[in-house]
């Protein structure tokens, strides 16, 4: 068998286990071992299995991904996200649809302490389905708006997405942090704009709630201002370079940490959950990242990725259609794959490609993560639409119908960045 | 009944290695958090913060492997298997914790040999001054109680996979 040919059949055996249920990163380590096998016999095969776990589980590049999302747990068992969202209804609930615009800011404003979504899908899940329905909302509308809402902590600095894509692109974190701040206030600015679109056309998707006084509006806001002094600390420190990427996420776990014990929310079970989630999340991801270096180590081996690039550079179009083929190629990938682990599998052989094309490594970044959080709510392996789906009892096909406006907007928000990088770089 | 017993025992294992995983986060947090008030404040940062908290996430990882597959945290793709009757889907979960465990028995066994070679060689940590070995066993001690964690959940499907077929 020709090395290309080990390649393209041990993708597919991954893609085959993953598929009968076989966790991502054993799947992908299983399926590199047996590759470089395959190419190089047994002995390097061992010694790259031997090494790899070793090796990256104390990557102190990655040493932002624990402690950020960390923060995220602290931020979450401080009950920063129902204070969010109890301010943004109190100033736009009574509009048409203003408990789904609130559900967005809500969201947005979580994204900016917490690194991965599940949470944030989860909590709003909780808080502002339940109200949602009080008020008549169509579930499609309400679970939708959650779904996307959640997704939006990937853009939304701090982000598991940049840290992943900047450690493996070498590619500055803090840039990338910063880059993807005016992307994501777009994305939740398009999701709202799809809201009162979508109200307007029919007004009983979202009907208006009670009003609040001033005074009862301003009282509210007093919960965010906890999030507010935490993100500009963080992101602000790494911007102007006071931190380095791992130094701000245990700055930041610290400063939530410190918020929930001001809070009174320092329970013993809301720590020991705190950590019981930080600590399986951080095991998969590292563990997926284990998996993906072993197998991109076998790809490289068999020299795959340099065939396929090689081959991509021979083609005499213009490098805009291979980007958007390769876009387009992402988007159905995402709706199989988990988010992370298509990032860990793919960036050895586009992120080269990319940037010999011309294209800038930050916006492609960004780019990327977008990609990364459309994968999270399309069906059929959308993580966030099972999560509200479980949480709500909202049948799965409403969820994903409920998604299907907010889809749109994310591929107008990727039109937008594309014609405009101006967007994304404006920042860094 | 034995078996009972040695689960329980591993689970015991598991659950401790997650309690001092769970402790080591608040250890970096506060160890970052220091390092950086040090030398903010203090002119004085806390020498081998970035490897004293790399270690501790390899430490957090490799022993949490086997807690983490025990409360399903290693994420998988259950769109197809989700959908076929009980008895295939236990057949199938068996054969991948069997391919699964064939993995691990090999990190097993290599990473025992590079431990090994670790303890003799005496190797350091450069900026921190203390021996790498201990470090480097915890790949196999994390992965063969993975291993173990598999073996269980392979035996609890064999009696779903002989039910139905009965």
């Amino acid at each position: 068998m020709s090395p290309l040919m080990v390649c393209l059949v041990g993708l597919a055996g991954f893609f085959l286990l993953m598929s009968q249920g076989m966790p991502i990163a054993f799947s992908f380590g299983l399926s590199g071992f047996i590759g470089i096998i395959l190419l190089k016999g047994l002995n390097p095969a061992l010694a790259t299995i031997g090494n790899a776990p070793y090796t990256w589980a104390t990557m102190g590049a990655l040493l932002p991904v624990p402690l950020f999302m960390l923060m995220g747990q602290f931020a979450y068992h401080s009950g920063i996200s129902t204070d969010l969202f109890l301010a943004a209804h109190k100033w736009l609930g009574k509009r048409s649809g203003g408990l789904a615009l609130a559900t967005t800011v809500a969201s947005t404003g979580f994204g900016a302490c917490c690194g991965v979504s599940l949470a944030g899908a989860a909590t709003m899940s909780a808080v502002a389905y339940p109200e949602m329905k009080e008020f008549n909302y169509h579930p499609r509308l309400s679970t939708g708006c959650i779904a996307a809402g959640g997704s939006l902590s990937c853009l939304i600095p701090p982000s598991a997405a940049f840290i992943i894509y900047g450690v493996f692109t070498e590619t500055s974190i803090s840039k990338l942090f910063v880059a993807g701040i005016l992307p994501g206030l777009l994305l939740s600015g398009l999701y709202m704009t799809a809201i009162i679109i979508m109200c307007k056309r029919d007004p009983s998707l979202g009907p208006p709630g009670p009003s609040y006084s001033l005074k009862e509006k301003l009282i509210a806001l007093k919960g965010v201002l906890g999030v507010l002094g935490l993100f500009i600390f963080v992101i602000g420190g790494l911007f102007i370079g006071v931190f380095t990427p791992s130094e701000a996420a245990a700055m930041g776990a610290f400063g939530a940490f410190i918020i929930m014990v001001l809070r009174r929310r320092l329970t013993r079970s809301a720590l020991v959950t705190a950590l019981r989630d930080t600590l399986i999340s951080t095991c998969f991801i590292l563990t997926i990242t284990i998996g993906a270096m072993i197998f991109s180590n076998f790809l490289a081996l068999g020299g795959f990725s340099a065939l396929f690039r090689d081959w991509i550079l021979s083609l005499h179009v213009s490098r805009h259609i291979i980007l958007i083929t390769i876009l387009l190629i992402y988007i159905p990938l995402g709706m199989v794959m988990d988010g992370l682990a298509m990032l860990l599998l793919t960036l050895p052989i586009v992120f080269p490609i990319v940037t010999q094309l011309g294209f800038n490594a930050i916006w492609f970044g960004v780019i990327m993560t977008l990609i990364v959080e459309m994968a999270l709510i399309t069906p059929p392996v959308g993580m966030n639409s099972y999560i509200v789906h479980g949480m709500t009892k909202v049948p799965l096909e409403e969820v994903f119908r409920g998604i299907i406006p907010f889809f749109f907007m994310m591929l107008l928000c990727l039109a937008l960045l594309y014609i405009f990088p101006q967007i994304v770089l404006i920042l860094v | 009944m034995l078996l009972k017993k040695i689960e329980k025992g591993i689970h015991l294992i598991e659950n401790i290695f997650a309690i001092f995983g769970g402790i080591l986060f608040l250890a970096m947090m506060f160890l970052g958090t220091g390092d950086v008030s040090g030398r903010y404040l203090l002119n004085h940062p806390i020498t081998g913060t970035m490897e004293m908290s790399s270690i501790m996430m390899g430490v957090i990882v490799l022993l949490g492997w086997a807690y983490t597959q025990r409360h399903r945290g290693h994420i998988t793709v259950e769109l197809f298997i989700s959908r076929y009757p009980p008895r295939v889907r236990s057949v199938v979960n068996f054969i991948t914790l069997l391919l699964s465990l064939i993995l691990f028995l090999a990190i097993t066994k290599q990473s025992t040999l590079i431990a090994l070679r670790s303890w003799q060689e005496h190797r350091v940590i450069p900026t921190l001054g203390i021996p790498t070995a201990p470090f480097h066993s915890l790949v196999p001690i994390g992965a063969i109680l993975l291993c173990i964690e598999f073996i269980i959940q392979m035996l609890y499907l064999i009696p779903d996979m002989r039910k139905e077929s009965t």
